[in-house]
């Protein structure tokens, strides 16, 4: 079941006299319970790509679709609604709040949607559970390594049930170990949750374990491949 | 949650936050204490002008506050004086003569106000008996028989001393010039040095005689109300029995004390106002380097779906709290401290010259009017508010896409 339709994406950023296509005519699907790797060299556009399709940045022309439903034309609260509902971000520097907790962390954005405090705790505890940091629950950023940060960034992701989580460069500051680790249990979610992952990265370890591998040169998609 | 996050996020520079939350008790502590001792020292002053100068009311002719001329006098005081003193808000009555004269010794001379007084009567309406101190002789109870009570600065003007003689030269009735020789009795000193060096007082009996004035004479007759707050309406009832005299209340006597109070309301705002300004922009400062300090962690809250309101009203809600937390502990400590010197009074004696000389007690009773503390409080969510709108509106204005991305 296809989740997210783009058509004809066209993203130009002006750099002084000179117009650079960020994206240039994009077309693409991604299907549910995907997990797949955007790659290619800096300034081949895939975080603007991402971007687009986090609803944090508009296209110049084209189209995304999600569920069927135009997110390009989505303004002000409802497109912090639709990201707020559809999608999980996981970021390279992990952007865990340093006041809170793990637990306080995760259950944030389920704060933000309104769920009840008792059912937003239970889910956050078991979100953190299944990120393997069930004993870290009160634990600030500060007391918890890179890789552990960002495990709690996947279950925060997670957190909010949305229909996609978008991951932008989600190892590039982790270790062999975390990173290894951090994969699996992404892998792991896609696997038995069907959730579906969309990253962006330079990390050949990423690529590896990905299921379907786009690579992005000049705006433009140069490949487009799905493992077997 | 976002009060939560709000009170957590104050607290994550703990030192920053610690030094806004001083000078915002410092602004409030020196704000407040300032105010509180301009407050005491005005309420002081309009109090000693009521104790030693003008009491509540003062009745007299007309065309004697003019000029002051002697023949412009009430007649049948006594009689006055005791229907007055019969009214239910009259707490006391008394009557005065009053003659310009010119003061002589062997080493000095100078103008003064001679004021007539009947010892008794006069006691109950006025304190100058209470300024008094105990070896500077007594309200008109020695053995001399024209007996004399002066300030402190007339005698020092005149260099006499107790028991001394001063000569007084004045015009009486009939315009011829005529003159006593009392003997100073006592010697009184209020915290107004204009008071202390031109008026002295002389008993009524003596000083009508040398004017040649009816015994039952009185330039002035003076009520002393039961309560402040009776002033207008007993005003306004002699007015209604005396329509020929002129009736004054004491801000009607010397209008620069019927100003005192409202000037110092309108100071003390001002005087706030401009503390909470300068302290308003330190938080402005403060938010702002918060706001851009946090910038990606903002960028996130963005990204992941909160609000520009929400993001909006967690950096008020920090602002405020700041502000408020200041507040509470400086307004907290500056209550205990009016309370405490407001029992205990501050003697500012090195600056008595200066403050005596424009009327004010160099001893000060802090004090204020609990009001002010009501609207300093709006005053401070006031400010508060105002501070966190700039860095709020920055907040709420960042990219999302480009907070996320910057290396914190």
């Amino acid at each position: 079941m296809k989740i997210i339709e783009i058509n004809h994406l066209t993203k130009i950023y002006q750099a002084g006299d000179i117009q650079v296509r960020a994206l240039d005519n994009i077309d693409l699907s991604f299907e549910q319970g995907e997990f797949a790797a955007v790659v290619g060299p800096s300034g081949s556009g895939k975080t603007t790509f991402l971007n687009m399709l986090g609803g944090l940045d508009k296209p110049d022309s084209g189209e995304i679709k999600v569920d069927g439903q135009s997110i390009t034309s989505l303004k002000g609260s409802k497109l912090v609604n639709y990201r707020l509902q559809n999608i999980g971000f996981v970021f390279q520097s992990y952007n865990l709040i340093p006041v809170l907790s793990a637990l306080e962390n995760v259950e944030l954005i389920m704060h933000l949607q309104g769920i009840n405090k008792t059912e937003r705790r239970k889910r956050a505890i078991e979100l953190l559970e299944a990120v393997g940091l069930g004993d870290r629950l009160n634990s600030r950023p500060s007391k918890l390594s890179g890789g552990q940060q960002q495990r709690v960034a996947v279950a925060r992701a997670l957190a909010s049930k949305p229909r996609f989580i978008l991951a932008d460069e989600p190892t590039a500051n982790l270790d062999s170990v975390s990173a290894q680790t951090l994969l699996e249990i992404m892998e792991k979610l896609n696997k038995e949750e069907n959730i579906t992952f969309i990253f962006s990265t330079h990390d050949q370890r990423v690529v590896n374990r990905a299921r379907r591998i786009i690579t992005m040169e000049d705006g433009k998609i140069k490949s487009d491949e799905t493992k077997i | 949650m976002i009060w939560s996050i709000a009170w957590k996020n104050i607290w994550r520079n703990k030192l920053r936050s610690m030094v806004v939350i001083i000078a915002i008790f410092l602004g409030m502590t020196g704000g407040i204490f300032s105010a509180a001792v301009m407050n005491g020292a005005a309420e002081q002053r309009v109090k000693d002008a009521i104790d030693y100068e003008t009491s509540h009311i003062r009745i007299s002719l007309p065309q004697f506050q003019e000029d002051l001329g002697q023949e412009f006098y009430i007649t049948h005081s006594p009689e006055l004086v005791s229907a007055l003193s019969q009214m239910p808000w009259c707490k006391s009555a008394c009557s005065r003569l009053k003659i310009n004269a010119m003061a002589n010794t062997a080493h000095a001379s100078g103008p003064v106000q001679i004021i007539g007084v009947n010892p008794e009567e006069d006691q109950t309406v006025f304190a100058i008996n209470k300024a008094i101190c105990d070896t500077c002789g007594s309200w008109f109870e020695g053995t001399s028989k024209f007996p004399l009570v002066a300030g402190d600065k007339f005698c020092n003007k005149l260099k006499v001393r107790l028991k001394s003689k001063v000569v007084f030269s004045f015009q009486d009735q009939s315009g011829e010039i005529t003159g006593s020789a009392p003997k100073v009795d006592g010697i009184f000193h209020i915290s107004n040095n204009l008071f202390n060096e031109y008026r002295v007082f002389v008993p009524v009996s003596e000083l009508a005689t040398v004017t040649q004035l009816p015994m039952d004479a009185a330039h002035e007759i003076y009520v002393r109300l039961k309560s402040g707050k009776d002033l207008q309406m007993a005003k306004d009832l002699i007015q209604k029995a005396l329509p020929g005299m002129l009736v004054q209340t004491w801000e009607e006597i010397d209008p620069s004390l019927g100003m005192i109070s409202g000037l110092m309301d309108a100071m003390m705002m001002v005087f706030m106002s401009i503390i909470l300004l300068a302290l308003g922009f330190g938080i402005v400062n403060t938010m702002l380097m918060v706001v851009l300090e946090r910038t990606r962690e903002l960028g996130m809250l963005k990204a992941i779906g909160m609000t520009r309101r929400r993001i909006f009203n967690m950096i008020m809600l920090e602002t405020l709290l700041l502000t408020v937390t200041g507040a509470v502990v400086g307004i907290g400590f500056s209550v205990f401290l009016v309370s405490y010197t407001g029992s205990t009074g501050i003697d500012l004696g090195n600056l008595s010259e200066g403050l005596e000389a424009a009327g004010y007690a160099s001893f000060i009773y802090p004090s204020l009017n609990p009001m002010f503390f009501v609207e300093l409080a709006v005053l401070v969510i006031i400010t508060g508010i105002s501070a966190a709108l700039f860095p709020a509106r920055r907040a709420t204005r960042l990219n999302a896409a480009e907070a996320v991305r910057i290396e914190g």
